[in-house]
């Protein structure tokens, strides 16, 4: 017969080769621009690379070229690939999922690391031998072991019906007090679930930091029929899919017009407007390309977040476009030391051009002098040139 | 699309595997993710053997869509390597840049230059005229030396 600590361990085993294998699919549906698990993901026609629509729309705003291939490639050749939308979403609630499974993992090794530092031989045989012997050694054995041997002994018919239940197969091994975790639900034993909990809380505030706007999958799913609606009336919300236009023929009234329209702020210079302009166009068709397009409100409201983030961001760059060090000194040390040198020559440089000007006056009367000049001038300016 | 996250995840990856690439170590600075430092080790069978070689890395704000500027901070003898400001001469951190590579991408391929200098496009002409007038040991020695006296003090 199994014991409950072999089969806690060979559990252990098999999730942590499970929770590889599910981390090695990160890098597989992250896309290769943004690192980020894919949005919207779209095809290239040629190549069949995929990558995040706003991130490829970006790219070839300024390039014609697969990221990863360098096919020659562009915007009218990207295609929306539904399967690998849902496969990112399946693979989003099973990461979820093993998370929270591997965090309890994760809490149960450390505590038989606790055990087999206090007692001295091997938690896994000892456990065995408890067991089989329990009534003798019960009540006199140390704290901690008697409190082993009696629950060992109140789970073992609970553990048969536990096997299949994943969730809950640390909470019948450790105590049989047994508590529900009042954020995701999952049954618990009493004595871990303040690691739980906090272990919940963390996550759940970094969830809602990073995807702040977007619903969960499981709601997403739920709201399929809902949200076709959504989706139309994004696409309506305007008479033309809006484009990149050809900014140089378009005035700064035309552009302001076109801004307003769309219901974009108008401030701020002309480079400013057409880039406030082209990544409304970026966002938008993005937006169209996901399977749950959000209103227009909220990419205007992104883009106005986004160009906090640029004006941020564009403070620190300042002190990047001073000269390097190095390049300076160097210069600097040229100077320096050929600074004789320099002047001398120009000075030499300035007084054959007076001679040349005042030869030029009397070029009549001397021609042949000044055909020696002239070379001297020019052997002179070698020299400058030379050095 | 801030380059702060990606970056982010690019030092997590590094923290992972950082095992996995014994000839380059590298991280940010400052506690700036913008700014990076990287030591590679002189590719074996080239006359930077045995040398460890600072890169200095300036991530641009629309990182991946444009390159990082990287430098050489040691001194080296390589015809695609400024002498003075250790300005490198390498396709893809120029033209042919793509956002699928790292900055431990472009760690590596600096290394692959390293050991297969171009000098048909030299920045260091003394360098490119001796390795295309074919004095393949007069480049090696010289290269050898500045990794002796620049490359060797860590």
């Amino acid at each position: 017969m199994i014991s409950d600590v072999a089969l806690h361990d060979s559990f252990q085993q098999m999730f942590l080769s499970l929770w590889n294998i599910i981390q090695g699919g990160q890098s597989v549906i992250s896309c290769k621009i943004c690192g980020e698990t894919l949005r919207a993901p779209m095809m290239l026609q040629k190549c069949s690379h995929v990558f995040c629509s706003l991130c490829i729309r970006r790219w070839f705003d300024s390039n014609s070229i697969c990221p990863e291939c360098r096919v020659p490639s562009s915007t009218g050749e990207l295609y929306k690939v539904r399967v690998v939308e849902d496969i990112v979403e399946l693979w989003e609630r099973l990461a979820e999922k093993a998370q929270t499974l591997n965090d309890l993992v994760m809490s149960s090794r450390f505590r038989s690391d606790l055990f087999s530092n206090t007692e001295e031989p091997s938690p896994y045989v000892e456990s065995g031998v408890l067991n089989s012997s329990d009534s003798n050694t019960g009540e006199e054995g140390f704290d901690a072991v008697g409190k082993r041997s009696r629950h060992s002994k109140m789970e073992t018919p609970k553990r048969k019906q536990s096997k299949k239940k994943t969730d809950s197969f640390e909470g019948n091994r450790s105590s049989q007090e047994i508590a529900e975790c009042p954020i995701c639900g999952i049954h618990i034993s009493i004595r871990l679930i303040q690691h739980h909990v906090d272990i919940c809380l963390a996550k759940q505030s970094s969830t809602k930091e990073s995807t702040s706007d977007r619903v969960p999958c499981s709601e997403r799913l739920n709201r399929i029929s809902t949200n076709t609606h959504t989706e139309s009336s994004l696409e309506s919300s305007f008479e033309k899919r809006p484009t990149t236009l050809w900014y140089k023929n378009l005035s700064d009234k035309k552009l302001k017009d076109i801004l307003q329209y769309y219901g974009l702020s108008t401030k701020g210079d002309r480079n400013m407007l057409i880039r406030r302009h082209k990544e409304f166009v970026f966002r938008y068709n993005a937006e169209l390309d996901s399977k749950f397009p959000r209103p227009v409100s909220s990419v205007i409201k992104d883009i106005q977040e986004w160009e906090k983030q640029q004006e941020w961001n564009s403070v620190p760059e300042e002190p990047q476009n001073i000269p390097l060090e190095s390049s300076l000194s160097f210069n600097e040390e040229i100077c320096h030391i050929a600074k004789s040198d320099f002047e001398s020559l120009v000075q030499q440089a300035k007084r054959t051009v007076v001679k040349k000007r005042s030869n030029n006056r009397v070029s009549d009367l001397h021609e042949e002098s000044m055909n020696n000049d002239d070379i001297s001038v020019f052997t002179q300016h070698e020299e400058i040139e030379n050095f | 699309m801030a380059p702060s996250r990606r970056l982010y995840k690019e030092w997590e990856e590094l923290e992972r595997a950082k095992k996995q690439d014994p000839d380059i170590s590298l991280y940010p600075t400052e506690d700036n993710l913008l700014h990076w430092q990287a030591k590679l080790k002189g590719p074996v069978d080239s006359p930077y053997e045995g040398g460890t070689f600072v890169l200095e890395i300036r991530v641009p704000n629309n990182y991946p869509l444009s390159a990082p500027t990287v430098r050489l901070k040691t001194k080296i003898f390589h015809p695609n390597i400024h002498a003075k400001t250790g300005e490198i001469c390498l396709d893809i951190l120029k033209t042919t840049w793509s956002p699928a590579w790292t900055l431990q991408s472009v760690c590596r391929a600096i290394l692959v230059l390293l050991s297969h200098p171009e000098p048909d496009s030299p920045l260091n002409c003394d360098a490119g005229n001796l390795l295309r007038a074919g004095d393949l040991r007069g480049y090696r020695s010289v290269a050898k030396m500045y990794t002796v006296l620049f490359a060797k003090q860590e």
